[in-house]
């Protein structure tokens, strides 16, 4: 995290933090990013990362939207370095991220449009690229992130210590307290 | 103060900072992932239950 971005702009309210930014690729997108509060875990107050296109037109925001505006990389350097913004606000409370294509209603709009030959909705190869997106990057980054930030991966009735290379649906972030004796 | 002369009468021009606030304004107090949101709840409902069996 600390990687290039685009700036945005914080707005918070008592139970989320919002950023918004301009991606100025192709053409300019107006993206949002999301914390809201969703509940507890562990006894921890945990908040949700949501992340998507606003569209001025509706007003209303298309967070399964694949724009291809050829800046890719800067949108996630920016969602991603939002995180330590996130535990400026709140460093006691867990974070959450979860893709917005892993659940059943995402599998049967995929299938609706399917380009890629997915033969059945199980090995739908648009599923959960999102969370995989953020896997990734823990993986890589492993060893840097750990120095700042727990991890726990969750799939349906399990939450552990992040391994890396293993497949999760849900993965929480806890800030490292650093006490200085 | 002189201003800039536009001549379609539906499209204005903006700074970035204002289109962002204008937004901001725009969505304050909504919840923008609602399906999303009741999801992770639902999901850490579901792992209270389990830790509480």
């Amino acid at each position: 995290m600390g990687k290039s971005g685009y700036q945005v702009t914080k707005d918070k309210s008592k139970l989320q933090v919002r950023f918004v930014f301009v991606s100025s690729g192709n053409i300019d997108i107006i993206k949002v990013i999301d914390y809201d509060y969703a509940g507890l875990h562990n006894k921890r107050k945990t908040f949700n990362l949501g992340f998507g296109d606003y569209n001025p037109f509706t007003g209303k925001i298309d967070d399964h939207a694949t724009t291809d505006n050829g800046d890719v990389y800067r949108v996630l350097n920016t969602v991603l370095n939002t995180v330590p913004l996130f535990f400026e606000e709140y460093p006691n409370h867990s974070l959450m991220v979860r893709g917005s294509d892993n659940g059943k209603e995402f599998l049967k709009k995929c299938k609706l449009n399917c380009k890629k030959n997915c033969n059945n909705t199980a090995s739908c190869k648009n599923r959960n690229r999102r969370i995989n997106i953020y896997t990734r990057y823990i993986n890589t980054n492993y060893n840097e992130l750990v120095k700042g930030y727990d991890f726990l991966g969750g799939q349906e009735d399990t939450v552990e210590e992040f391994k890396k290379d293993k497949k999760y649906d849900t993965v929480f972030l806890l800030k490292k307290h650093n006490f200085a004796l | 103060m002189k201003t800039k002369n536009i001549e379609n009468d539906k499209l204005v021009q903006i700074p970035e900072s204002t289109l962002v606030a204008l937004v901001i304004s725009q969505l304050k107090g909504k919840i923008l992932f609602p399906e999303k949101v009741e999801a992770a709840k639902k999901y850490l409902k579901h792992l209270q239950k389990l830790t509480t069996v």
